[in-house]
Order: structure tokens, then C-alpha cells, then sequence
């Protein structure tokens, strides 16, 4: 019926049309001609649509003209995700075949020509992409509802990925995430554009994840369990970001905008000391002080940043990095105290948290502001030294985390530093080596709110806002082997020496079943201090 | 831990165990970043084939498959064809794909290769790249050699260049472009010109010169048979005319 429609479509194209004929356009075209295999290869591997499997087999001819038509709707359907480059060749190739049948239809063909050339480049297309993933662990502790709870075993859909792509021109491509799983719904994890702008200049516009560090941490095949970053690596958030580059040089700006940041009211700890003077609401001698800090950091904060790179040869490169978090009003760590009195027994809550605080180190406020510098030197091919050193000014309220259980208050500059050696599997041969060294003062903040050695475990030298409880060596050796397309293996350890000794084992060995579906089962122990192991398997397929 | 720093630097600098001496030639010029996104993953291999790695790399193969002079010539022949270095910048792009799919096209625009502060894009480059990439991916992109207006060698007196690649190939890249930066001050293509493989790569060369020079000359034959045509006739009609 289609086939008669278009036939019907043609004909009638045909006696309004009086163009000059190279060739008799109702001509059939013989039966032996490439052009029936060629269509139906296309429509066989799903390239043409309406043109069903063996349309163009059989006894049935074609005039030039109907073979002409069936070009133009294959041009027109064509569906790039199944168009291979062989398939668009032979595409190109019926197009130069019925060039004047196709005129005659008054279709251009050199728009054709550019048609074919823009689907080949994937212009105005979209794109699909993504993963799903299961997880079981088995035995690991958790807190739930703040009991701890030894031993659990959980399955899961750990995460589902779905990657939304479209070029939209030659200056503009837009990316859309959606992401759910693991006790998240499904939500718009990332949409923004890259837009390219006159002057070298490239800017992202949206909500996307920003990571200057992707170089000084260490991560398994997916980075899924992985080091993280000390300072970006920020979590998806509305943002401007533009990239300059000059010569062996670029320059970064990044603004962004995140409501509602932070985890909320919450106590971080509580406590009784002894306390023997006058209240300060005048209720008269005290005897003793139960006091609680806690927090608000759930405010609106900017975050502004800045990079200069530069790479002054293939071997070496420097980069100065500068990132603050901003918070604004009503955000802060702020202090409790209710005074015990002998007389009056125990009293309401006499001071508050916030401005009405009466102790210096509950400021309002909890900014981060950080200055850092990268140092990369590739002093044999596979083999790099990298360096990182940063120092933080940060808000008073940030100090005063330094006071739980009765501590001082933490340096209001705290500085870090970290040095990575790291080998290609290429250079040893069987495997690869991730060597790190970090120190890190107390009071020291991760602003993303969390240690970024994590891994698997959790952090345990951090509080609950990612900040260091006490000065902190740590070192981490990874090695990770690739012994073939099919199974690799690694093994981390990591040991810290900081509010809490312990170290972290982690042994993994993946199989990739086939290139879309890999299986991994792993091993995790902490030790030291801390006592927990546990093991996970996961299945993950990509598309 | 100072023993275990030790021991690593001792590993790092040790070649390993059956390394050819040419193995490190071949890392050299070969760039590899890799990307990891919380499950997904991706390595991007660029490789620059430079003089010194183009001798590597047919030594390495001469030695792996045993060949014979002749034979080390004949795929010398054939890889410098490939490789169009006489009027092209040329390097190989290997994307392995650990993760969701990407889908790079239009990827002539999403690269450009930088030398001193100008950039330049791809003449050619091999339309694969405009697919699909679920696994495993590789071909070659070629940069012009030199400049269009001037015919200058654009590699002349440059030291280092970089290759810059979009960040939004792929969500998996983090960053804005991602780069990838060669020495080539000492770099000399005309010197692997040299032996058999350089004699008949010079005739192919001299055969193609000579297939446009005699275009050319056709074109001028045809357009003097023109004018022959057009004088002629002109004295015709001008003894005509005198005639009357």
C-alpha cells in the first residue's frame, strides 16, 4: 500500500513536472541492479523504516522513479543509531545512481548531499546512552535509623544512567543525565550546554559536574569506588563555567549557584563539664554546663573558582587553582549550652546558636576559601610524579568544630598537601601503581562535605561535614591489573594516622562477560581502630 | 613507607624484563588520559608519529613478525603512504570505551590541534569516529602540514604542540577539553624519507606531480586551441572586411 501510495505520489509529480530526462524515468530498473540489494540491506539492519525485509525482493520491479522515491524516504528515516558507515555509502551511493530521478521529484539533491553528510556527522541528532547496575553486599554494618545494625546484607538497583545527548549545531551540544537507583529516584542529575564562543572560548552552561583534580586521585576501572578530590570534583549544580586557552595555557572561571546547600540541623555532639560561676542570664551560680553543638548549614552559597593552567612542555606543567565556598546568612555550627544550677535545677536553653551566641567561635557563616597549586612532572613516559599543596582561610565557625570534647579551637588556615607516583600497567608490565602521601592539618575542610578517601568503607578521620578531626598522615598504594580484554584485578590499601588510626584493604576482580556486561566481586576490610568487612558483587550493563 | 617510595621509584626506573629498547620510543608518543564517572569509563590514546617513532614503530613490527629487509621496506612504504606526512600533520586517535556509549559526532569539530597561538582542524579524518563507540575504536585524523595562504611548514621552529579534544564528547570528561601535548622540536619527517620505500614514495610523488602538471598542460593546450580558434577567426572577418 505504501508502495502504491508513493508510486501514485510520483506519478503525479511526474505530469506536473516537464524536466529533461538523462534517462526514461519509467524505465524499470533491472532486476539484477545493486540498487534492490542495496535497499534491501538498508531496510534488513533497520536503516529504512516502512520498507520491511524483503520489500524489494521477489518478482516485483521498480521504475527509476519508484526506486527514486524509496531513496527519499530512506534519507529521511533514517535512523542513525543503526546506520553504519557502510550503510551510509550505500546511501550516498543510490543518491549519485538516481540524482536526476530525484531532481524530478523535486528534491535537491545537493541538500540530500548535505543531508547525508549532517546525519553522517550526527547533526540535529540524539543521542542515548547509559547503564544499569546491581549491587549485593553481604555482611557489611550500617547505621539505620541510628542503631547500628551488624552485619546487613542488602540487593539493590545501585543505579540506573540514562545519557541524553543532542548536537544541536556546530557551536552548541547539549547533554542531559537522568540517574536514580540505590534509594534515589529517578531525576535530572545533569543538563547543560556547551556553547562554543568566539576567542577560543568555551563555556558550559547548566547544571554539571566540575573536577579539576581528576588527575590526584585514584579510582578502579569505573570509578565507582575511587579517592576523590580535595576540593571540586563539585557535585552537579547550576552553574557558569567558561575555558580560555592561550599558547600552552588556559585559563578557567566557574560561578555557581546551589539552593538550599548542606545537610541541614543537626547536633554533631554533646557534653557535661563542671562549671562553677555565674550564668550568663544572671540566674545565679551554676554548678555545671550540658552543652550541644550543632549546625545549619542549609543555606543558599555561591561558589566561585578560577584556574590557570600551564603546560610548559610535554613533561612538566604547573596549574594555580582557587575555589571559595560561599555561604550566605543563617549558615554555621553553632553552640548549645544549658547551665546546671543548684537552685533552679536544669534550665531552658539559655544561650542559642546563631547571632544571639554568646561565645565568639559560633559565628555566622561557614566559608571555605582555598588556594592551591598543581605540579605534574612526566619524567618518563608512563611514569608521573604529581603534587598537590593547599591552604584554606576559613570562617570562624569552621574553628569552633575544634572544641567538641573539650578540644581547642582548630587553626583558622589550616594547609594540606598530597604526592602521587604514578606507573603505567605499560612500563611493569603486569601492573600498574598508584603511590600516594597526604598530610593534612586539623581542621581542614573537604567543603563537598566528605572524605575523599572513602573508597568503599567510609571516611572515619573526618567529621560529619568533611572536615579533618586531627592532624592526619595517610598513605594509599593502589595496583590494579588488566590481564586481559576480559579480567582485571586490583588490590588498594589505605593507612591513616589521624583522630582514628585504621587502614582499608580492598580486593576486586572484574570480568568483563562481554564488552556491555561486566561482573565484579570484591572484598573490603577495615582494621586498625576499626573493625568491619564486607563483600559486594556487581553486575553492570552498559548501553 | 619510605621503603615502599623506594622501591616504586627503583620499579619506575627500572626497564622491564624484555622490553625492546624501542618500547619507550613507542610510549613516548603515545598520550593516554583516562576518565572515570562513578561507572563509567573512558581512555583516550592519541599517538603522534613522529620520525623517531615511525622508525620504532617498523622496527618493532620488523622484529615481531621476522621480516626481511625487503618486506621492512614494502610496509615502510605503505605506512608512510598512509600516513600522508608529506602534506598532512598525522595522528591516531584509540577510544576505549569502559562504560556507557558515546557518540562523538560531529567529531571533525570537536578537535583542534594548537601550534603556537594558532589552532588548526582536521583536514581528514576517518568518519568512524562519527559512530557509535560502545567498545573499542581507532583511526587516523590528519591536521594540515602547512599553511594555506603562505605554504610555511607550520611545525617549523615550533617546540611543543597540543591537541585539544571537547570535554562534551562524552559526560564521562569532567573538564572543559582535554589535552594532549608533544616536544616536537627535533623532529624531522624528511628523514625517514630515505632507502626504497623513500625512492618510491619520491615516485608516487613525481607520478602524481606529473599527472597534474599534465592536466594543466591540457587545460592550457585546450584554452590556446581556443584562442588559436579565436584568432583565426577573428582574421578571417578582419579579411573580410578589408575585402568589401
Amino acid at each position: 500500500m505504501k508502495r502504491f501510495a508513493a508510486l501514485v505520489a510520483v506519478l503525479a509529480l511526474v505530469a506536473f513536472a516537464a524536466p529533461a530526462f538523462a534517462a526514461n524515468p519509467f524505465m524499470d530498473v533491472p532486476m539484477n541492479h545493486w540498487a534492490y540489494d542495496a535497499v534491501s540491506q538498508l531496510a534488513s539492519r533497520g536503516v529504512v523504516s516502512g520498507y520491511p525485509d524483503g520489500a524489494f525482493k521477489g518478482e516485483w520491479k521498480a521504475t527509476r522513479y519508484e526506486m527514486a522515491s524509496v531513496v527519499a524516504r530512506a534519507l529521511a528515516y533514517v535512523d542513525m543509531n543503526k546506520a553504519s558507515k557502510q550503510d551510509l555509502e550505500l546511501l550516498k551511493k543510490l543518491v549519485v545512481e538516481f540524482k536526476d530521478e530525484l531532481d524530478a521529484l523535486g528534491v535537491k539533491v545537493d541538500e540530500l548531499d548535505a543531508r547525508v553528510a549532517d546525519l553522517e556527522k550526527g547533526v540535529g541528532k540524539w543521542y542515548f546512552s547509559g547503564y544499569l547496575r546491581m549491587q549485593q553486599t553481604f555482611g557489611r554494618d550500617i547505621m539505620q535509623g541510628g542503631v547500628l545494625k551488624e552485619d546487613d546484607d542488602s540487593w539493590n538497583v545501585n543505579r540506573f544512567r540514562w545519557n541524553i545527548k543532542k548536537v544541536i549545531d556546530d557551536k552548541v551540544t547539549m547533554n542531559i543525565r537522568l540517574q536514580g537507583g540505590g534509594g534515589e529516584d529517578l531525576g535530572v542529575e545533569l543538563a547543560y550546554l556547551t556553547v562554543k564562543f568566539p576567542w577560543d572560548i568555551t563555556a558550559n552552561i547548566g547544571r554539571f559536574w566540575l573536577d579539576w583534580e581528576g588527575d590526584f586521585y585514584a579510582t578502579d576501572w569505573w570509578g565507582f569506588a575511587m579517592d576523590d578530590a580535595y576540593i571540586t570534583d563539585i557535585r552537579p549544580t547550576m552553574a557558569v563555567s567558561f575555558n580560555k586557552s592561550f599558547g600552552m595555557g588556559d585559563f578557567s572561571l566557574y560561578v555557581a549557584h546551589d539552593d538550599n546547600a548542606g545537610p541541614g540541623e543537626d547536633i554533631l555532639a554533646k557534653g557535661r563539664f563542671p562549671f562553677f560561676g555565674t550564668d550568663p542570664e544572671g540566674f545565679g551560680p551554676a554548678v555545671g554546663v550540658d552543652w550541644a553543638l550543632a549546625s545549619n548549614l542549609t543555606s543558599d552559597r555561591y561558589i566561585y573558582g578560577a584556574r590557570l593552567n600551564f603546560n610548559f612542555n610535554e613533561m612538566f606543567s604547573l596549574a594555580l587553582n582557587y575555589m571559595k565556598y560561599d555561604y550566605e546568612d543563617n549558615a554555621g555550627v553553632g553552640v548549645y549550652y544549658t547551665f546546671w544550677n543548684k537552685q533552679n535545677g536544669w534550665l531552658p536553653n539559655v544561650v542559642a546558636y546563631g547571632p544571639k551566641n554568646y561565645f565568639q567561635f559560633a559565628t555566622l557563616a561557614a566559608d571555605v576559601e582555598t588556594i592551591w597549586g598543581d605540579l605534574v612532572i612526566n619524567f618518563k613516559p608512563g611514569i608521573t610524579l604529581k603534587g598537590q599543596y593547599f591552604m584554606q582561610d576559613n570562617d570562624p565557625a569552621w574553628q569552633a568544630t575544634g572544641l567538641l570534647g573539650g578540644g581547642v579551637a582548630y587553626d583558622d588556615s589550616p594547609s594540606a598537601w598530597k604526592a602521587v607516583l604514578e606507573i603505567d600497567q605499560d612500563v611493569l608490565g603486569f601492573t600498574s601503581l598508584w603511590l600516594e602521601y597526604a598530610q593534612l592539618d586539623a581542621g581542614f575542610v573537604f567543603p563537598n562535605g566528605a572524605s575523599p578517601y572513602g573508597w568503599m568503607a567510609g571516611d572515619y578521620f573526618c567529621n560529619d561535614y568533611g572536615q579533618v578531626e586531627a592532624d592526619t598522615t595517610l598513605w594509599m598504594v593502589l595496583a590494579m591489573q588488566r590481564w586481559s580484554e576480559k579480567w582485571g584485578t586490583y588490590v588498594r590499601y589505605l593507612d591513616v594516622d589521624g583522630s582514628q588510626d585504621y587502614n582499608n584493604w580492598t580486593v576486586a576482580v572484574t570480568h568483563w562477560y562481554t564488552p556491555s556486561l561486566a561482573f565484579e566481586l570484591g572484598y573490603d576490610k577495615l582494621g586498625g581502630d576499626l573493625d568491619d568487612d564486607f563483600i559486594w558483587l556487581r553486575t553492570t550493563v552498559f548501553f | 613507607m619510605f621503603s615502599i617510595v623506594v622501591v616504586a621509584v627503583f620499579l619506575s626506573l627500572a626497564v622491564p624484563v624484555g622490553a625492546a629498547p624501542y618500547d619507550e620510543v613507542l610510549h613516548r608518543w603515545q598520550k593516554t588520559q583516562k576518565f572515570t564517572d562513578r561507572g563509567d569509563a573512558l581512555s583516550i590514546t592519541v599517538t603522534y608519529f613522529s620520525s623517531e617513532y615511525i622508525e620504532a614503530l617498523i622496527q618493532s613490527e620488523a622484529d615481531k613478525n621476522l621480516w626481511t629487509a625487503d618486506e621492512m621496506d614494502l610496509h615502510k612504504y605503505q605506512l608512510l603512504k598512509t600516513l600522508r606526512l608529506d602534506d598532512t600533520i598525522p595522528v591516531r586517535f584509540h577510544f576505549e570505551v569502559m562504560g556507557s556509549a558515546v557518540h562523538m559526532a560531529p567529531f571533525g569539530e570537536q578537535l583542534k590541534l594548537r601550534i603556537g597561538s594558532k589552532t588548526y582542524n582536521p583536514v581528514d579524518y576517518d568518519p568512524i569516529f562519527n559512530f557509535r563507540v560502545t567498545e573499542s575504536v581507532e583511526g587516523m585524523v590528519y591536521f594540515p602540514r602547512f599553511d594555506e595562504k603562505t605554504g610555511k611548514d607550520l611545525l617549523a621552529g615550533v617546540g611543543t604542540i597540543k591537541l585539544e579534544l571537547s570535554g562534551s564528547i562524552s559526560l564521562t570528561i569532567k573538564p572543559t577539553k582535554v589535552d594532549f601535548i608533544w616536544d616536537v622540536a627535533n623532529d624531522d619527517p624528511s628523514r625517514i624519507y630515505t632507502g626504497q620505500a623513500g625512492g618510491r614514495l619520491e615516485m608516487d610523488r613525481l607520478i602524481k606531480r606529473l599527472a597534474n602538471l599534465n592536466k594543466e598542460k591540457q587545460e592550457c593546450e585546450k584554452r590556446l586551441g581556443e584562442l588559436d580558434s579565436e584568432i583565426a577567426a577573428i582574421e578571417i572577418r578582419m579579411k573580410e572586411l578589408q575585402q568589401q
